[in-house]
């Protein structure tokens, strides 16, 4: 019965996608033909298109052009290769990945066994490791460096998408040894929300981090529906990280009614409940207008950051952080201080 | 469905133990051979009746990954009892079981009840010996439990003695006590809205009732 109401919740935003898409597509098409996509050209019109969502078609390309990983792969012919010979076959980490790989998307059709994608998704995260030992590997990479091999295809454009995703885009600290960026970053939602939509400014429950790390270890993968994954994706790969807050935020704006009720992890838990089988985010179209247009999801750069240094035990970002402050904070700054 | 006590029961031990089947097989009564990594933290129930008492099961499952100890002190609040899972065909996941128990002692209630579990049984290549796993439970006052989630052996015991044992122990200290320790107050976790500052965990119920074990 439940599978059935699933189902027909698929095949209601189908019949509403599937006409927005070929509309999408039409526009791309004429984009393409006078707007270059590179990470030196991100207009606001772009920026428009992309947060209406990237074509399938157009998705390998725009991905790769909107980041540096085609200038990456472009510069370092071969060494995706050579990373791959060189890895050491007793190399305790390929364990764990090989361990992982036969458990990320092990419904997908392209990831069933014996499929060829299981083995570029082997080869893309051993290559990583090897590429960038001290991050290395951690659970949850192979599930986003599984669904960069299932939109890009091709396995070292994959390595070059993943190196970019999160030597670039994401903060330095998300997958280091003790995942200090992604616990701060549970942090800095957890206050986001509590500020925006719970209405307690209550300090940091570390249980908090029990819910919403996967959202920002898996960036959402396994969490939402891929379709609304990818749309999400899109904007993470051109706007950057602020993204993953808006997200973090509209869900839980979406059960604000049942989550005042929570007084438990277990209650917070239950009352997000399964996105996979909302309405409201199954329809990917609604829930990013949600995202860009509810005025509680709203987050700036500059907002995101400070939140952040409230969480750093140690400051010593601090004086990068200047730089980054725009004149007018500055004055704000020492307006409130004087 | 109502019931008479909650007990918070974690599941660890390394990657690719079978933590997960062993969750769904006791709670679900199912097994999945198209099993994903767990990430973050997933949680079921499983109500049963110990002495004519409901006693209800939160059974949480965490992944085994190394990097997310970080998060796991709160994983381990308000936990009256632990499943320690290895895979009988892995030696190194028996090794890892002393790591995994000096988490236990840092981070959960140290009267914890505990129950080895040598997973995978149904599997030919066996690598650890009972006797020799069974040394290491007897060693630090666990129970020791063989299952395995494929066909189900095992499973629902280990979980059994777990809750049993904890039952007991909270019974004594209730016939001592008067029933101090109500439905909800054992293995309570923090509240997540903080609206009361006083609405935390109280493991020292439990503990204060476990140290005459």
């Amino acid at each position: 019965m439940n599978q059935l109401k699933d189902n027909q919740i698929y095949r209601q935003f189908e019949k509403y996608y599937q006409p927005v898409r070929q509309r999408r597509l039409k526009r791309w098409n004429a984009l393409l033909k006078i707007h270059t996509v590179s990470p030196d050209e991100k207009s606001p019109k772009l920026k428009r298109f992309v947060r209406k969502g990237v074509p399938h078609k157009y998705r390998a390309k725009v991905w790769m052009q909107l980041t540096n990983a085609q200038s990456r792969m472009e510069n370092s012919l071969g060494l995706y290769q050579d990373l791959l010979t060189r890895v050491d076959k007793d190399f305790k980490t390929l364990e764990q990945i090989e361990l992982d790989i036969h458990r990320t998307f092990p419904d997908n059709k392209f990831f069933k066994d014996g499929k060829e994608d299981r083995k570029k998704l082997y080869n893309v995260l051993v290559a990583f490791a090897e590429y960038n030992k001290e991050i290395g590997y951690c659970q949850g990479m192979n599930y986003i460096a599984g669904l960069i091999v299932l939109v890009v295809r091709e396995e070292e454009k994959a390595f070059w998408l993943l190196v970019c995703l999160i030597e670039e885009i994401l903060p330095e600290d998300y997958f280091c040894q003790k995942l200090t960026g992604i616990t701060r970053d549970c942090s800095v939602l957890g206050d986001l929300v509590k500020d925006r939509i719970l209405g307690t400014g209550d300090g940091h429950d570390d249980q908090w981090d029990l819910v919403t790390a996967k959202w920002f270890i898996c960036l959402y993968i396994d969490v939402l529906p891929i379709q609304t994954t990818l749309r999400i994706w899109d904007c993470l790969l051109f706007e950057g990280d602020t993204v993953l807050f808006r997200v973090g935020i509209t869900l839980f704006n979406l059960r604000a009614n049942q989550l005042a009720k929570a007084s438990s992890i277990v209650d917070v838990i239950d009352g997000l409940g399964n996105f996979a089988i909302e309405k409201q985010v199954v329809n990917c179209h609604h829930f990013m207008n949600l995202l860009f247009e509810d005025k509680n999801a709203k987050v700036s750069r500059e907002i995101i950051e400070d939140i952040r240094d409230d969480h750093r035990p140690i400051q010593r970002n601090k004086p990068k952080r200047m730089k980054t402050m725009l004149i007018h904070q500055c004055t704000q700054r020492l307006a409130m201080s004087s | 469905m109502s019931y008479d006590y909650l007990f918070k029961i974690v599941l660890v031990g390394d990657c690719g133990v079978g933590k997960t089947q062993i969750r769904n097989r006791y709670t679900l009564d199912e097994f999945n051979p198209q099993s994903k990594s767990t990430i973050g933290v997933e949680f079921a129930f499983k109500t049963v009746n110990i002495d004519g008492n409901e006693v209800k099961g939160q059974i949480w499952d965490t992944s085994g990954e190394e990097r997310y100890r970080a998060i796991t002190s709160a994983y381990y609040r308000g936990s009256v009892g632990a499943v320690l899972v290895y895979d009988v065909t892995k030696p190194k996941t028996f090794e890892a079981l002393e790591n995994w128990a000096s988490q236990l002692r840092q981070y959960a209630d140290e009267n914890i009840v505990v129950c080895v579990v040598g997973n995978k049984i149904d599997l030919p290549t066996r690598e650890v010996s009972t006797a020799e796993a069974e040394r290491f439970a007897r060693g630090n006052g666990f129970f020791y439990m063989e299952t395995s989630a494929l066909d189900g052996t095992g499973v629902e015991s280990a979980f059994r003695q777990v809750m049993k044992k904890i039952f007991e122990i909270v019974d004594s200290r209730q016939q001592a006590r008067k029933k101090t320790v109500r439905a909800g107050s054992i293995g309570k976790t923090r509240s997540i809205k903080l609206t009361d500052a006083d609405d935390v965990a109280e493991p020292s119920k439990f503990s204060s009732c476990c140290k005459q074990m």
